[in-house]
């Protein structure tokens, strides 16, 4: 596929008829109506599994804080799709970003303990992990940029290659010998995010997840590197003429893509697994492309729905214990939203087209 | 040696008809990265209707049916309604992915265990050396093997085939010479999900003989490194899919012979040739040049 064909068609459109905020609530709200004939179908009571999935999240301290533990590394490696998908790119790579984030983070954090031994040295593990998620990031960015291959294939392969690294070393020169399962040492004390409140549940790494969604909302919408990159998703050819150079464009925002992969790992470690096993992540560089997809293009929307998905994890693992209902539904109320929102865009932009050829 | 090679046709199977399934829709300029939930619930359908004892034939079917009509969903998504092909075929994926798993816990394990039956050994080519548990598998391995010469056949040599690739070289063009492009794409998902229905049937009535969550793992995301290391031809496809087969088959030779070495560096090895190839030949390896557009025609 030719880069300007491609990534012209694709994207946000810059003159939406329905406001882009609308989009993800109708997804949320979709998403929340799949669930009454889901349950019905495995014969459980609906009424009781929608109070379940509320009272899971926000009916306990504990329970909030777990919601938002899930949230974190949901909210960053969601901004690591949404940020190229303003250029009409997809970053599927987001599983691998995080899990070589976590553990470039992890091996700094063990073997150069001194680095890390300062109140602020959590800060130095993220910096390692971003890095390193940029190293994945720009490997699929450069041969999108000057070698016109698909960044969705390269950065689905680079999934298996870090996945698999990371797996050799976790079981092999970096696995912590006390364990009877192989997984890394732990960071030490002084290198962690604090979780705080009652039973110690609720991470202050919210707080990264926070801030780096507002500064990146903030550099995608509203300063004019963010403008120009979303004119190169937009109108590639008017993007060049105003003097943004597609090739390097495309370059620098999968490599951003990946170092907010990288950054999501590095702050699932300090914030709350503080060692990198082969069970890290569950998936969410998946999740993250339907959470970027719903959001649509809106950065803003990220976090709030990066925390929505959260809510659904949280509150869908309750099911099976109080109503009796297998928490697999997750998978189906986030994945049906966003098929439903995609057609309906799709056709939108279909009548569009044949519209405005009169 | 005879191990592995046994091993690389299981594990290679599900590989080589799910990127075969992605190769005809890619050739006819779709992208369907629904190939992974197309394994999946292919593969729960076979091991539902052939459970318990029930006919694997009936299964087979199925399964069939069901891939061509879920292929035909996607391609009404994505061909009639132009929903992006990439967000749908990953979402249907998840979905798969989350329904299957669900109807699972519903019906509860018992329900998709199957009668491992279907084994057929070829007389004389099965002795050759080496190579001979090639020819000591499951039918549908065979099939498989068939397959490969019939599809280059199909888009090579046969007025469909050609209006196929011209629906995915050039949309405008082939509908000015006449080719109903809808109908074509249609007709290629539909295929396309057949196709990969044989790698979910066979996941269940030739290797495991049950329905497992997530038993198709990646698989269908693998079968697009299979298709660009194959250069979007049968041959290509059958060859990358021996390559990824042998990676994951080293695994269970080494298990038997319990021999050490590091495994997931050789696992690892196929995506990474896979890259450099496509890094080196750069522009020359060209996916179709419809590939992942939505089909914008003029009246």
């Amino acid at each position: 596929m030719s880069a300007a064909g491609r990534v012209g068609r694709l994207g946000p459109r810059l003159t939406p008829l329905i406001p882009g905020w609308a989009w993800p609530i109708l997804g949320v709200l979709s998403s929340l109506v799949i669930l009454a004939p889901l349950v019905a179908w495995a014969g459980g009571d609906v009424v009781e599994s929608y109070e379940v999935l509320f009272e899971t999240s926000f009916g306990s301290v504990f329970g909030f804080g777990v919601l938002l533990t899930y949230s974190v590394p949901l909210a960053l490696v969601g901004l690591a799709v949404a940020v190229p998908y303003r250029a009409g790119l997809f970053n599927i790579g987001g599983e691998g970003q995080l899990i070589v984030g976590a553990f470039a983070a992890a091996v700094v954090g063990v073997e150069i303990s001194g680095l890390v031994d300062w109140p602020g040295g959590f800060l130095v593990l993220l910096v390692v992990g971003a890095s390193a998620g940029a190293a994945l990031g720009a490997i699929a960015g450069a041969l999108r940029a000057w070698r016109g291959i698909n960044e969705i294939v390269t950065t689905i392969m680079l999934n298996f290659i870090a996945l698999l690294l990371v797996q050799y070393f976790i079981a092999g020169s970096f696995r912590d010998p006390a364990l009877t399962f192989a997984a890394s040492r732990e960071i030490p004390t002084g290198a962690r995010i604090a979780k705080v409140g009652s039973l110690d549940a609720v991470p202050l790494s919210i707080l990264v997840a926070v801030i780096v969604g507002l500064a990146v909302a903030y550099w995608a919408h509203q300063t004019r590197g963010g403008w120009r990159i979303s004119l190169l998703g937009a109108a590639p050819a008017f993007a060049r003429e105003k003097g943004v150079r597609p090739a390097r464009g495309l370059f620098l925002v999968l490599l951003a893509g990946g170092a907010l992969g990288g950054l999501a790992g590095a702050t699932e470690l300090v914030g709350n697994q503080h060692r990198v096993g082969f069970g890290f992540s569950p998936g969410w560089g998946l999740d993250a492309v339907a959470i970027a997809l719903l959001a649509r293009g809106n950065v803003y929307a990220v976090v709030p729905i990066a925390v929505f998905f959260a809510f659904l994890r949280n509150g869908t693992g309750a099911l099976q214990s109080t109503v009796g209902v297998s928490g697999t539904l997750v998978g189906v109320m986030t994945a049906l939203p966003v098929l439903i929102v995609a057609a309906l865009l799709g056709w939108r932009d279909y009548r569009r087209f044949r519209q405005g050829r009169g | 040696m005879e191990l592995l090679v046994s091993g690389m046709v299981v594990l290679g199977m599900p590989l080589l008809f799910a990127a075969l399934g992605g190769l005809i829709a890619e050739r006819g300029g779709v992208l369907n990265l629904g190939l992974e939930g197309l394994l999946l619930a292919t593969a729960f359908t076979s091991a539902l209707v052939a459970g318990q004892g029930r006919s694997v034939w009936a299964g087979l079917v199925v399964a069939i049916a069901v891939g061509g009509a879920l292929g035909l969903l996607l391609g009404w998504l994505t061909v009639v309604v132009r929903a992006d092909q990439v967000v749908t075929g990953i979402a249907f994926s998840l979905a798969a992915l989350g329904l299957t798993g669900f109807a699972y816990g519903i019906r509860g394990s018992e329900a998709f265990q199957v009668a491992a039956t279907g084994d057929v050994r070829v007389p004389v080519l099965a002795d050759i050396p080496w190579l001979g548990p090639l020819f000591d598998q499951h039918w549908l391995a065979y099939v498989g093997y068939a397959l490969v010469p019939v599809i280059w056949y199909l888009l090579m040599r046969t007025g469909v085939g050609l209006r196929l690739r011209a629906a995915g070289e050039y949309a405008e063009g082939a509908r000015a010479s006449g080719v109903h492009v809808v109908r074509v794409r249609l007709m290629a998902l539909a295929a396309s999900g057949a196709v990969c229905a044989l790698g979910g049937a066979f996941m269940v009535l030739a290797d495991s003989h049950e329905f497992v969550i997530d038993m198709s793992n990646g698989r269908g995301y693998i079968a697009f490194a299979i298709i660009i290391l194959g250069r979007w031809t049968p041959l290509g496809v059958l060859l990358g899919a021996a390559a990824f087969a042998f990676a994951q088959g080293l695994d269970l030779y080494a298990q038997a012979r319990s021999l050490s070495f590091p495994l997931e560096l050789i696992q690892a090895l196929p995506y990474v040739v896979a890259l450099v190839a496509a890094a080196l030949l750069g522009r020359r390896v060209r996916p179709p040049a419809e590939e992942g557009k939505p089909l914008l025609l003029s009246e």
